[in-house]
Parts: C-alpha cells; sequence; structure tokens
C-alpha cells in the first residue's frame, strides 16, 4: 500500500494570510497518553512505547520516537471521575530526558499533607523530535 | 493483514501516525517487574498497545541499538540535542517479532541496561517477566512491593 502524501510548505487562507506548514508542524503534540488509575494498563496513546508503574502516584512514559532535546514541555491532568473529593489535587513533571519522563500525584489531606494518590493520567508532549 | 509500506528513511513519527491509523491496539498480558534500586519498590513496565500492534506488525520499529546509541548521546556532559536522531528514520527497521520477542525488546529499550544485562548476578532476580493476573490484586501496598525472594535467577521464572 503506498503512503498517500501532500507536501506543501504554506498553507494560505483566501483572506485571512498564510501559514508556514512548519508551524503546524512544530505545533502539534508529538505524544500523548492516557493511563489507568492502577498504573495496570494504558488505555490509549500516541508516539510511547511503555508505561512504568513506579509507585503509588508515580509512573513514567516512554517515547517512540525520542524528543530532539530535554527542553519539551509536557501537560498532565488527572481524570476525576469516580471518588472524587474537595481536595486539591497536583500532577508533576518530576524527571525529564529526550527518551522519557515521570510524574508523580498527589492530593492534599485534611493536615495540609501532600500524599500520594493513583489516578487515571492523561498526558501530552510538545515539543521537537530527534 | 495490512502490509507495512516500505519505511526506512521515513520519519519514524511518520510511520507511527500510518499505524495509529491502519493498526489496532494489542493489550498484552505480559508485565515486566525490576528493581533498580534496593531503596525503592519494584517498578512494572507495561506495554504500550500502539508500540505492540507495531512491533507485531514489523517493519515499523527501529533496532533497539539505535535507542542505545541516543542514550550515549545523551549521557554525554555536553549533550543539548540530538544529533543522531537520522538512525530513528534510516536504519532498516526490524521485521515482525512475535509478543515475546517484542517484550525483550521493550526490556532493553526502556529498563535500565544495568538492570537487564545483569539481571541474574545477585541472589534473586531483578526482573521477571510476568502476567498481568500474577501481579497483587490490590494496590494498598505498592510502594513495599518486591519481587519474591523465593525466586531463583537458575531457572525459568515465567513462561
Amino acid at each position: 500500500m503506498a503512503l498517500g502524501k501532500i507536501k506543501a510548505d504554506t498553507l494560505e487562507h483566501s483572506t485571512a494570510g498564510s501559514l508556514d506548514t512548519q508551524f503546524v508542524v512544530n505545533g502539534s503534540a508529538k505524544a500523548w497518553h492516557n493511563a489507568a488509575s492502577n498504573g495496570a494498563s494504558v488505555n490509549d496513546s500516541f508516539n510511547m512505547s511503555g508505561y512504568t508503574d513506579t509507585g503509588t502516584g508515580n509512573g513514567a512514559h516512554s517515547f517512540t520516537n525520542n524528543m530532539g532535546n530535554a527542553n519539551y514541555a509536557t501537560m498532565s491532568k488527572i481524570l476525576m471521575n469516580s471518588g472524587a473529593t474537595t481536595a486539591h489535587r497536583t500532577i508533576y513533571t518530576s524527571t525529564q530526558a529526550t527518551a522519557n519522563y515521570s510524574e508523580e500525584t498527589f492530593y492534599l489531606n485534611a493536615a495540609a499533607e501532600l500524599v500520594a494518590e493513583d489516578r487515571q493520567r492523561l498526558s501530552v508532549a510538545h515539543g521537537d523530535l530527534a | 493483514m495490512i502490509n507495512t509500506p516500505e519505511f526506512q528513511g521515513t520519519h519514524l513519527w511518520d510511520r507511527l501516525c500510518w499505524a495509529k491509523e491502519n493498526l489496532d491496539g494489542v493489550q498484552s498480558d505480559y508485565r515486566v517487574v525490576y528493581e533498580d534500586s534496593v531503596d525503592e519498590c519494584a517498578k512494572i513496565l507495561v506495554p504500550d498497545p500502539n508500540w505492540m500492534a507495531c512491533a507485531l506488525q514489523g517493519g515499523i520499529l527501529p533496532p533497539v541499538q539505535v535507542y542505545w546509541e541516543l542514550a550515549k548521546d545523551e549521557a554525554k556532559p555536553d549533550f543539548k540535542k540530538h544529533t543522531r536522531g537520522y538512525l530513528l528514520h534510516n536504519t532498516e527497521p526490524v521485521e515482525a517479532m512475535t509478543e515475546e520477542q517484542a517484550i525483550e525488546y521493550l526490556i532493553m529499550k526502556d529498563c535500565p541496561q544495568h538492570v537487564w544485562r545483569e539481571w541474574d548476578s545477585g541472589n534473586k532476580p531483578k526482573l521477571v517477566i510476568c502476567r498481568k493476573e500474577q501481579l497483587p490484586a490490590t494496590r494498598e501496598w505498592r510502594n513495599a512491593w518486591k519481587i519474591s525472594e523465593d525466586l531463583a535467577t537458575d531457572e525459568t521464572v515465567a513462561a
């Protein structure tokens, strides 16, 4: 099967101007990931080879196509579809390399302590590919 | 089964776009449990279903040695960005793998090298391939999970 291919350096609107397709390529998300809350499975993804459950609330995403440098941007959320409370929650990136990045998830308990928590993760990576 | 286009020289990301559109994800029952630090709990590597589909299809993924080369580059103190990304795109892709071969490839790609190269050098294995059902059913003590001391390195621990 042959790959269909459109090659263009510029997209031009009839009145609103033109856009270099490099902006489209560079601005697209390069990877995304949706992992089950218990870390036991990956629901769906793109450009990921695996998910490593590294402990309660912790996990690492590995790219199939590495990023070009470690200065890419990740955006992650947790899905609050069950057992939701009003506690504040946070998910942050703890390490970042061209082959993978790690995240940690916490909630703030009544004593204002951060407690690691397993939640379904939704994560996207933007940046330059290797 | 759909045939894989001739992909050598095609950007790996473009190949993954093709795979996402043309291949169904494959959820593997295999899990890789490993310990890379005595101070930390066991880690569990879950194969990605879309990646597994690529591995089983063949002609998409680069040889695992390509990732080792990129890791070597990144480990250099003056590393700023990859200059040998072409290895991902221009190296001849690997042929179709069995699920077991894919797991071995994934171990060599995503587990630390010191774990899988010396998995049997201690009193117990540092790495075990198991089925999903063999993992503990609840995560109540997740941060205390360790590979069993009862496992020996001179026998096949998962089949």
